[in-house]
């Protein structure tokens, strides 16, 4: 445990430059540069793309949080970066470069796996999470269940079959034309939609806590080529109950893993967490189940720095961890 | 004061080190994953020199043509310890560096640069006292535009780079063409152009260094291809 110390974050496993600092548990700087307005035009995030804006940005970004946390590079205690899963091409870019900052300043380096810091990120807002606990992690690359039985011992439950649930918001936002990252559009357009309107399917899966999202993705789009102006759809009805099925989909498994398991504390992460209507059922079931719940604030639930200084700050780095199921689960491209 | 050079723009990692006259010098080829391998072998160079990372007083870096996951561990690393050490990195073209290195040449200087995907960098360069001068734009040629562009030229010239990754019958089979080394770029030919770069003060700011792509990034998803119209009712 590293509470006392002053930890450098890098995170860039995908389209987000991220850099944080920590200090004495507290967060001083959580910065975001952002690349959504040069995929947005693409309609997805273009690897190549992602890796020479991330090159383009990261040292000035460096110097930014410096200045913005109003220290040193010799307050640095501690560097930390994301060393995977992801986009090789970006991974690079933020690796190399904090590696090299620990390295030029003598201070320790921590390699921290992307799936770890979603879930300790829940820390930096809610300290006293405490395992054993049930992680729901959902973005745009990974969808999974994962059992933290202790720090450092963690368990792959279930994950997708075939796409993410992201991608699933992504694909029919892109098919519809809502916009770049599908999941805030739809959410967006869905706002007084009636989400019963459309009846979509809730795919199961041979798996215990398995999902899919192919089949409804499929179903949503044979329902759109036939859809007529005179049948009356409108875009927000659309939205809402491509959203609920979704949602529909994560409560499932999780919820039947959390009634199966019995952990008594649920948590989350990644893009699609900070979906208004998965919190909102999220919160229903822990209330109903009598469980606790702490899930981190939407933009610590989007791919971010912060996370991985919390992660680092317990010490959970890639050098001594078996997290290979979690890992391999989860590569990107 | 030391000079860090390095090159990871190829199939090699290279890094040297340089006082008055070069102090040391590392070469390992490159293989797939090996994130770890530049910064691993510029910390070996300084245990092994015995210099010190404050003694380091700038940073010569080739910044391409090569290949790209290759040149962003390159750029990665230069920015990290330039901007912790607060020290200057002095961007090289590793075309200049080529044809730099056969300066003493009396013939024009024809560089190439292997950019993958059956595609290379290519210039051309005249020797001057005590250098070279570039007599085109650095430009991305086929095996076909390249092996036109050697027969519209007779020329006597001297062929430096990636020459040996062309067929052989990709080659100018004339007496007029000479193949010549440096075969690749390393960190040694990036110091000879870097380091008087430096001394004449001529190099940008941390910030507008970029890296020479010399390709648009491939785009494989389009908006207009998967955007269909759907006939919702508002
Ligand atoms: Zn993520």
């Amino acid at each position: 445990m590293f509470k006392d110390k002053v930890i450098l974050a890098f995170e860039t496993s995908c389209d987000e430059t991220a850099i944080a600092i920590m200090k004495d548990s507290e967060l001083l700087v959580n910065k975001i540069s952002s690349q959504v307005d040069i995929h947005e035009k693409f309609g997805g995030v273009v690897p190549e793309v992602a890796s020479r804006a991330h090159s383009e940005m990261i040292r000035n970004l460096f110097h930014l949080s410096l200045n913005e946390a109003q220290l040193e590079l010799s307050d640095i205690d501690i560097v930390a970066s994301t060393d995977g899963p992801g986009l090789v091409g970006s991974l690079v870019v933020g690796y190399n470069f904090a590696k090299s900052v620990a390295w030029s300043l003598d201070k320790p380096f921590l390699p921290v796996d992307h799936m770890v810091g979603h879930l300790s990120a829940p820390l930096i807002e809610h300290p006293q999470l405490d395992p054993p606990f049930l992680s729901l992690l959902v973005s745009g690359g990974h969808t999974q269940i994962v059992l933290v039985e202790e720090w450092g011992k963690y368990e792959l439950l279930g994950t997708t079959v075939d796409d993410a649930a992201g991608e699933a918001f992504d694909k029919l936002s892109r098919y519809c034309g809502f916009g770049f990252p599908g999941g805030p559009a739809i959410q967006k357009i869905s706002d007084g939609g009636d989400e019963s309107k459309i009846s979509l399917p809730r795919p199961k899966t041979s798996g215990k806590y398995d999902y899919s999202f192919s089949g409804l993705k499929t179903a949503a789009i044979y329902y759109l080529q036939d859809l007529k102006q005179e049948d009356g759809v409108s875009r927000k009805d659309f939205a809402a109950s491509y959203q609920e099925a979704i949602v529909d989909s994560l409560m499932g498994a999780f919820s039947k893993a959390v009634k199966e398991t019995n952990i008594p504390t649920i948590s989350g992460g990644g893009g699609v967490m900070a979906n208004k209507r998965l919190r909102e059922k999220l919160a229903i079931f822990a209330k109903k189940n009598d469980k606790n719940i702490y899930i981190p604030s939407p933009a610590l639930s989007t791919d971010n720095a912060a996370m991985i200084c919390s992660a680092a700050q317990m010490n959970l780095t890639t050098k001594d961890l078996n997290i290979n199921d979690v890992r391999l689960s989860s590569i990107i491209n | 004061m030391y000079k860090l050079s390095i090159s990871t723009s190829g199939s090699y990692i290279s890094a040297c080190l340089h006082e008055e006259k070069l102090t040391g010098s590392l070469i390992f080829k490159s293989n797939q994953g090996s994130t770890n391998l530049l910064l691993n072998e510029i910390n070996e160079l300084l245990v092994k020199t015995n210099v010190e990372k404050k003694d380091l007083g700038a940073i010569y870096l080739d910044t391409g043509p090569g290949y790209y996951t290759g040149l962003r561990i390159g750029y990665s690393v230069a920015q990290g310890v330039g901007g912790s050490l607060g020290i200057p990195i002095v961007p090289v073209n590793g075309l200049d560096s080529l044809a730099f290195a056969a300066h003493t040449s009396h013939r024009k200087i024809c560089a190439i640069i292997d950019i993958k995907r059956s595609e290379f960098a290519f210039c051309t360069y005249k020797p001057v006292p005590g250098g070279v001068v570039r007599e085109s734009e650095p430009e991305i040629l086929n095996i076909e535009s390249l092996k036109e562009k050697f027969a519209d030229d007779n020329e006597k010239k001297l062929l430096v780079g990636n020459w040996d990754l062309l067929d052989e019958n990709a080659l100018p089979n004339d007496s007029n063409t000479k193949l010549a080394d440096p075969k690749i770029v390393s960190a040694e030919t990036i110091h000879s152009v870097g380091e008087r770069i430096f001394q004449n003060n001529k190099f940008p700011n941390f910030n507008e260094i970029a890296i020479n792509y010399m390709r648009e990034p491939d785009v494989s998803l389009s908006q207009t291809s998967l955007e269909k119209k759907v006939e919702f009712n508002d």
